[in-house]
């Protein structure tokens, strides 16, 4: 009997004991749940932060590319051209509006429901985008106004050499000064000026025969060419762009020059007056 | 004599009155004295009709005019006739020339260097962003890397304002070696 009760008190201690253990790994269960849950909804909230934070970023640098897209389509617009260059210019602007669109595409897409991922496979387009077409672009674009600045300065500083001229003329007529050291001064200045209009002829004509290429051809273009001469590889482009810069700036370095001669002529003429 | 005659007498006086000839003139005498001591006091100010003001005008015209003829003339014939009037070697349209070059060159050459920098800029900040790498940094910890870089791209900005005190002929062969390089 006595046996009896203790097997049935001690059956009853392990089921009690048993029951004990499964609340308590219940309970242990639960907490890591809850625990586990609390840990994704911060995680969630830094990933939403992060996406966040490149969208920020994106729409940023997004913007500051459209406002300079506007200043580099009003700075081409600005020039008188005939008809070669106004086709050209036609072509990078209609570049620069599809740029502009494409933009436009990307901040659509910010503003919808998009996930860090998505974020990360636009800029890394972008990147793409910028470095192989905007960079090459945007050099074949400021050497264009380059061009076209330093014509415009051209015309202006002819126009002083003229007069200037016509100076040195009237003085000699009029025997009032020598103008031996005057005449020697404006030779030189004509020579620096010729040099200027040589440099910037041969950057424009340069960039004209390289017209294809600047305007680019297409990776099936270049291969179903058969003319070597019109096949332009973008490692030759950017030289070719670096040397109509070279050649512009030189222009510019002579146009410094023929100034300074004006101002030495200048100088010896206020020692009369 | 007595009083009272003188009083009667007195009295006689009050009834005297002059000629009506006499008087009328006098009157009429008294009258244009008194317009004439008028016009001789403004004697130039005294408009009468619109003939008057046609013929001021015309006066005042003509002499401006004529000033204006001499001045311009005489500046003409210094600038023009004088044997070192020069137009081309005058010293303040030379200044100004340059000057206007210089500052068109200037601000196309930081354009260009502000834009390939920029360009630059946004490609290594684009691929930042397409790295795994958190673009989120808690504020209590070292700033984020979103807001230093917008702050960059702000300050960058701000750095490429053309607004430098630089030497402009040094600043553009600083320039010009930059772009060319």
């Amino acid at each position: 009997m006595l046996r009896n009760i203790l097997k049935i008190s001690g059956m009853f201690l392990i089921l009690l004991s048993a029951t004990a253990t499964s609340k308590i790994c219940f309970a242990q269960t639960l907490d890591i749940s809850i625990n586990k849950t609390a840990l994704a909804k911060e995680e969630k909230t830094e990933e939403s932060l992060d996406l966040e934070a490149r969208k920020k970023i994106l729409t940023k640098i997004i913007d500051t590319a459209q406002s300079e897209i506007n200043g580099l389509k009003e700075k081409l617009n600005r020039f008188d051209l005939n008809e070669d260059w106004q086709k050209i210019r036609d072509e990078f602007l209609n570049n620069l509006s599809n740029l502009q669109s494409y933009y436009q595409t990307l901040e659509e897409k910010f503003s919808g429901e998009i996930t860090i991922e998505d974020i990360k496979i636009m800029a890394k387009e972008l990147k793409d985008r910028r470095e192989k077409n905007y960079t090459s672009e945007l050099k074949k674009i400021t050497n264009m106004i380059l061009i076209f600045e330093t014509e415009d300065i051209l015309k202006i500083v002819n126009g002083r050499m003229n007069k200037i001229s016509a100076d040195v003329k009237k003085l000699a007529k009029q025997n009032l000064i020598k103008t031996d050291v005057l005449k020697i001064y404006l030779s030189q200045a004509e020579k620096h000026l010729k040099n200027a209009e040589g440099y910037k002829k041969d950057a424009k004509d340069l960039y004209f025969k390289t017209i294809d290429g600047i305007l680019g051809i297409t990776e099936q273009q270049e291969a179903t060419s058969t003319e070597k001469e019109t096949i332009i590889k973008k490692e030759d482009m950017t030289e070719i762009q670096d040397s109509i810069r070279n050649l512009i700036k030189e222009s510019i370095m002579e146009l410094r020059a023929t100034y300074d001669i004006f101002f030495k002529m200048n100088d010896r003429i206020k020692k009369y007056l | 004599m007595r009083d009272q005659d003188i009083i009667k007498i007195l009295q006689n006086f009050k009834s005297i009155k002059p000629d009506r000839n006499y008087s009328e003139k006098s009157r009429m005498l008294v009258l244009l004295s008194k317009e004439q001591i008028a016009d001789n006091k403004l004697p130039s100010f005294k408009i009468k009709s619109f003939a008057d003001v046609l013929k001021l005008s015309t006066l005042v015209g003509a002499a401006i005019f004529l000033l204006l003829f001499l001045v311009g003339g005489v500046s003409y014939i210094n600038k023009n006739f004088s044997p070192l009037a020069l137009e081309g070697l005058n010293q303040k349209s030379l200044i100004a020339e340059a000057e206007n070059i210089n500052n068109s060159i200037q601000i196309t050459l930081e354009e260009i260097k502000y834009l390939n920098q920029s360009n630059q800029n946004a490609i290594n900040t684009i691929e930042e962003v397409s790295k795994n790498k958190s673009m989120y940094v808690a504020p209590t910890s070292t700033p984020s890397v979103s807001t230093s870089t917008i702050d960059e791209i702000d300050k960058f900005l701000i750095e490429n304002n053309p607004s430098s005190t630089e030497n402009q002929s040094d600043l553009i062969d600083k320039l010009l070696n930059q772009i060319s390089q």
